[in-house]
């Protein structure tokens, strides 16, 4: 039960000046990683529920009901421990280095308005001093000092088993796994300059209380790989090329085409065939987009501007529901709930569940992507896209895993009845993106030309630039050979997210190719 | 200052651990930050997110090897299980004859570094404004 508030304003000298250090934990003991690696909600299958909770659902509700006392519309605790392993191969050089940490967060939501606190502490006190420094701090009158919160668990048959966990490979074998790893890039071909190979796991546990009564216990455990390889020829001709790889698994994920040593091999296969590679044309002609990775291509020219907060502040995806956004034939989908995959979970970070959210159907705008606070300011509900990096930031709408749906065309068709245009295999080449215009500019990886309906030579140099909407609405061809990629990459919008993407091959013809071979004009 | 002592405590404990565990070197890093960080948007506070936290950062250095761990949670038990924890891992490091600690090979240091006063880096008063006459200011600009 929540206690009466009159005359316990706290200053934020106090809230402040209340010390961390020293202060014991609920939680952590001597064994504190082991802990953190062996928790009850990380072991078979992620128990969730009551159990392995990581603040006493009393403790938890109390809070709730300090930070509702002064008036907030609803509010919520966050509570997170996260211990991170990284293993990083540069210069031939292993090295490994470990993160531990946990916290609270406090948000009170007031007008649309958010006042957010976070603390360090897991003590009981403290963490009710922090909810009533943020209940004041959102105070404009009114209350229900005294308010019992009462905390229902939720759950969800979206389950995320991390095999094996982190703590069960020992650090021997990780680090044989990489020095096997190094030899393999560096053996590749006597071109390779420098190769750095980088994995890093994490296992993070949250706690959600919200003042809507809700409880949420979800533990994930991310793994992700990176690989980047730099060759350089007889001429001095300098090339890079990366490949990524993330899930929300255990090294059990990463087999196949998704194996640390695919990652490895495909970083130097694409380096060296930049080597022997012509430079890009340039100009507005036909670009086929290769499947699965290129839908990071939309997700940063369109997906953010169907993110709640930047369509509310003006996106040109705003007032859009009911219009047309993209070419006939085109959807676009924003889906939480892909086993695996590094934009999935059970419940966002607001306690919402996760969903499959349809965008764009048929080139029709039908959602957009929501948290609670934004989606209400649009008069939609949450769509569970309420994220956050840590229990020190706020919630704000991010993408999940968004791709374009498959359409019917063959692959190889579309590229067939290309007369003349490039194909791109990746977009791997960094760039940039105005996420409320959606104008993009972004380079290409891997690349090719098309000539007389066939892929020939590889090319170098390539940017692709446009605008969201544009390049969606110049969409002529839908491939059926939809790929998901489970990227390590992180999207960033001042907090970092695990994103992934997708796509079938499609066909573009609104994009402009920059580069330094011929001019081209688009002749079907 | 009562804090900044129990801060150099815990930085001696986790260097005093790493030596006791067999490193060359040792080196630990606390930070304590505060900040207020008000979000104007459409001239009405959009967020307001007042923050006080500290963390500690460790690196341990055993024949030309170096690990670093991090952790926020800066109780003794905490500080040890990290430095055991890299004293396991740094012996598979890569060795380089550039790795080095920085500092008197017993790990402490004496008086006589620069303060915030001497360096005139800090104003005490910013803390001291209420975080509403804060979050006013912010919608002026």
């Amino acid at each position: 039960m929540a206690g009466t508030q009159k005359g316990r304003a706290m200053s934020r000298r106090k809230f402040l000046g209340t010390g961390m250090a020293g202060i014991p934990s609920l939680a952590f003991s001597s064994a504190l990683i082991e802990i953190l690696l062996h928790s009850s909600g990380c072991k078979s299958g992620l128990k969730q529920g009551l159990e392995g909770l990581i603040i006493p659902e009393d403790v938890l509700a109390k809070a709730v009901a300090f930070l509702m006392a002064k008036g907030a519309d609803f509010g919520d605790v966050f509570a997170e421990r996260a211990a991170t392993d990284a293993v990083m191969s540069d210069d031939r050089k292993i090295n490994t280095s470990t993160t531990i940490e946990k916290g609270v967060g406090f948000r009170a939501v007031k007008d649309g308005k958010t006042f957010y606190a976070y603390t360090g502490s897991f003590e009981p006190e403290r963490l009710y001093e922090t909810a009533r420094y943020v209940a004041d701090a959102a105070s404009l009158g009114g209350g229900r000092e005294g308010a019992v919160i009462i905390l229902t668990v939720q759950r969800s048959s979206l389950t995320f088993p991390i095999t094996p966990l982190p703590s069960e490979v020992a650090v021997e074998k990780k680090i044989d796994l990489f020095k096997g790893l190094t030899n393999r890039a560096w053996s590749a071909d006597p071109r390779v300059v420098q190769a750095i190979q980088f994995m890093r796991e994490i296992i993070r546990q949250v706690n959600i209380a919200t003042s809507s009564g809700e409880l949420i216990n979800q533990t994930l455990g991310l793994t992700e790989i990176l690989a980047q390889t730099f060759v350089k020829d007889d001429q001095g001709s300098l090339q890079m090329a990366m490949d990524m790889r993330g899930a929300y698994a255990g090294r059990d994920f990463f087999t196949g085409e998704n194996s640390f040593e695919t990652v490895v091999d495909k970083s130097v296969e694409k380096a060296k065939r930049l080597l022997e590679a012509v430079d890009s044309p340039r100009g507005v002609f036909p670009v086929v987009l290769g499947p699965g990775m290129n839908g990071v291509l939309f997700h940063e020219s369109c997906g953010h501007g169907m993110e709640a907060d930047l369509a509310f502040k003006g996106s040109n995806f705003k007032d859009q529901i009911g219009k047309q956004t993209a070419a006939k034939g085109v959807t676009l989908i924003d889906d939480g709930t892909i086993p695996q995959f590094p934009g999935s979970f059970s419940f966002d970070d607001e306690g919402t569940p996760s969903e499959k959210t349809v965008l764009i159907e048929d080139g029709i705008q039908r959602n957009y992507l929501c948290d609670l606070v934004w989606g209400k300011k649009l008069g939609l509900k949450s769509t569970g896209n309420g994220r956050r990096q840590s229990f020190r930031y706020p919630p704000i709408p991010r993408m999940r895993n968004t791709y374009i749906e498959k359409g019917a065309i063959p692959p190889e068709e579309i590229i067939a009845s290309t007369k003349r245009g490039i194909y791109v295999g990746d977009v791997s080449g960094g760039g940039q993106v105005d996420v409320i215009t959606g104008n993009f500019m972004m380079g290409v990886g891997e690349g090719y030309l098309i000539e007389d309906g066939k892929m020939t030579r590889p090319i170098k140099g390539a940017t692709l630039s446009g605008m969201g909407i544009q390049a969606l609405k110049t969409i002529d061809m839908v491939g059926r050979d939809l790929k998901m990629f489970p990227s390590a990459g992180r999207c960033g919008k001042l907090q970092s997210a695990p994103v992934g993407f997708g796509m079938p091959t499609i066909r573009v013809r609104g994009i402009l190719v920059g580069g330094k071979g011929e001019a081209w004009e688009d002749k079907g | 200052m009562k804090e900044k002592k129990e801060y150099m405590d815990l930085t001696a404990l986790a260097v005093d651990a790493a030596r006791k565990a067999g490193a060359d070197a040792a080196e630990a890093y606390i930070s304590d930050t505060e900040s207020v960080q008000v979000d104007v948007s459409g001239r009405q506070a959009e967020t307001v997110n007042a923050v006080r936290e500290a963390g500690i950062g460790v690196r341990v250095l055993k024949d030309q090897k170096l690990a670093f761990g991090s952790t926020n949670e800066l109780s003794k038990k905490a500080i040890q299980a990290i430095v055991q924890d890299l004293m396991k891992k740094v012996v598979f490091h890569t060795p380089d004859e550039f790795n080095v600690i920085a500092g008197k090979e017993a790990g402490t240091l004496e008086g006589g570094w620069a303060t915030h006063a001497d360096l005139v880096t800090y104003d005490p008063q910013i803390a001291e404004v209420p975080v509403q006459e804060k979050i006013k200011r912010a919608i002026q600009i």
